[in-house]
């Protein structure tokens, strides 16, 4: 099983393949930057070096300014 | 799990330019810190001024007004947010949504100006008749309603969501133009002149994007996480935040110090060339006879819709529980 993320404000899901992975190990799979995304697991905000499971709900928001 | 340097609580984050871990508390803690910092050192508000916070409905201005409602009892102002219904479709629809829900659940008075109904144009449709970028004309008509809604209910300064990046940013691009006159714009605040124009603040200038963000979103109140369908993500600015984030990475803290030394050398850089004056159409600052609004409008829709406009605000301020 993989860690199933949803991407924000894209809306799209997208599967990490592993169990058990680094916040930033999943920011960098999706090839975003560390200082303009954030992971967000079960509505927590999380650091970079946590360590998310698969099965747990997460977000990812890239941060934007709306313009 | 990492934890909070500070109190072992679960952290949310990591400070990367301070090296320690933050909980939620002492991050919301952290922020309001900087954007303390920022009110005081660079005399931003006084104690009894009144401060108009122009509101989006995304994140930047969600952080900027929760950050200073949060402050205002302890510093002693008033808080009153404005949002510009700019008619860009979806986009506005829920942006004006967003900032209706932010200004009841920090329980402050709002008032909304919907440009269709003030001047009877769409920020679209008037970048259509007048043949400009849509985002030139709107950044030239949310400048002006700001400030003719800050003078008209004799608000002491007008508070902007720009965060770090964003003046990181204008400062790079306007550095490689080699628009000097345009780096001068960029520092944390601008003088008001009595009547004419409302000095503008910057609370969240040594506050990074993400950062905002992270704030908004553990207050807990509402913003929309949507772009304007208009910004172009091939631009300038959006590749210098790029690079500028790709640097943060290999050296934190570059942002931070680039603002900070920004700030401290702003009045070395050259005043735009002209004098300031009073618009003899609509009485509104101006750097020539009349304003850019009133010479757009004329131009555009065959009346200066300046007085038209601040006939419509003055109203509504009349009709409203605001006053000056």
């Amino acid at each position: 099983m993989g860690i199933k993320v949803k991407l924000v404000p894209d809306n799209v899901m997208v599967e990490i393949d592993a169990d058990r992975a680094k916040a930033s190990h999943i920011l960098s799979k999706l090839r975003l930057d560390p200082e303009s995304a954030v992971v967000i697991v079960d509505g927590k905000p999380v650091p970079e070096d946590d360590y998310v499971e698969a099965g747990s709900n997460v977000v990812v928001v890239r941060v934007l300014s709306g313009g | 799990m990492a934890r909070c340097s500070i109190c072992g609580m679960p952290a949310v984050t990591f400070v990367r330019y301070q090296r320690r871990y933050l909980c939620s508390r002492h991050y919301m803690e952290f922020i309001e810190g900087k954007v303390r910092r920022a009110l005081k050192r660079y005399r931003m508000i006084g104690e009894g001024d009144t401060v108009l916070v122009a509101v989006s409905g995304g994140k930047d201005s969600a952080a900027v007004l929760g950050a200073l409602v949060r402050l205002s009892r302890e510093m002693k102002y008033r808080v009153v947010a404005l949002h510009i219904d700019l008619g860009i479709g979806e986009y506005s629809r829920k942006s004006r949504e967003a900032a209706v829900s932010l200004a009841s659940k920090l329980g402050i008075p709002l008032i909304i100006i919907d440009l269709k109904e003030a001047i009877g144009v769409t920020i679209p449709e008037l970048a259509r008749l007048s043949k400009r970028p849509v985002c030139s004309v709107c950044g030239l008509v949310k400048r002006y309603v700001t400030n003719a809604v800050a003078v008209e209910i004799g608000a002491n300064a007008l508070a902007l969501g720009h965060n770090a990046d964003d003046l990181a940013v204008y400062n790079l691009k306007s550095f490689i133009n080699q628009d000097l006159e345009a780096i001068s714009k960029l520092g944390p605040k601008t003088e008001s002149i009595e009547g004419v124009a409302v000095g503008r603040i910057r609370p969240l200038y040594e506050v990074y994007e993400k950062e905002a963000f992270l704030y908004a979103f553990l207050l807990g109140v509402p913003f929309i996480h949507d772009e304007c369908p208009y910004v172009d993500s091939r631009s300038i600015e959006r590749r210098l935040k790029e690079t500028l984030n790709v640097l943060e990475n290999e050296r934190p803290g570059t942002k931070m110090m680039m603002v900070r030394n920004l700030a401290k050398r702003i009045r070395d850089y050259p005043k735009p060339v002209g004098f300031i004056s009073r618009c003899r159409v609509c009485g509104l600052i101006s750097s020539g006879e009349v304003c850019s609004f009133c010479r757009l409008t004329s131009k555009t829709l065959g009346e200066a819709k300046g007085p038209v406009l601040r006939k419509y605000i003055a109203k509504l301020i009349a009709e409203s529980s605001i006053s000056a």
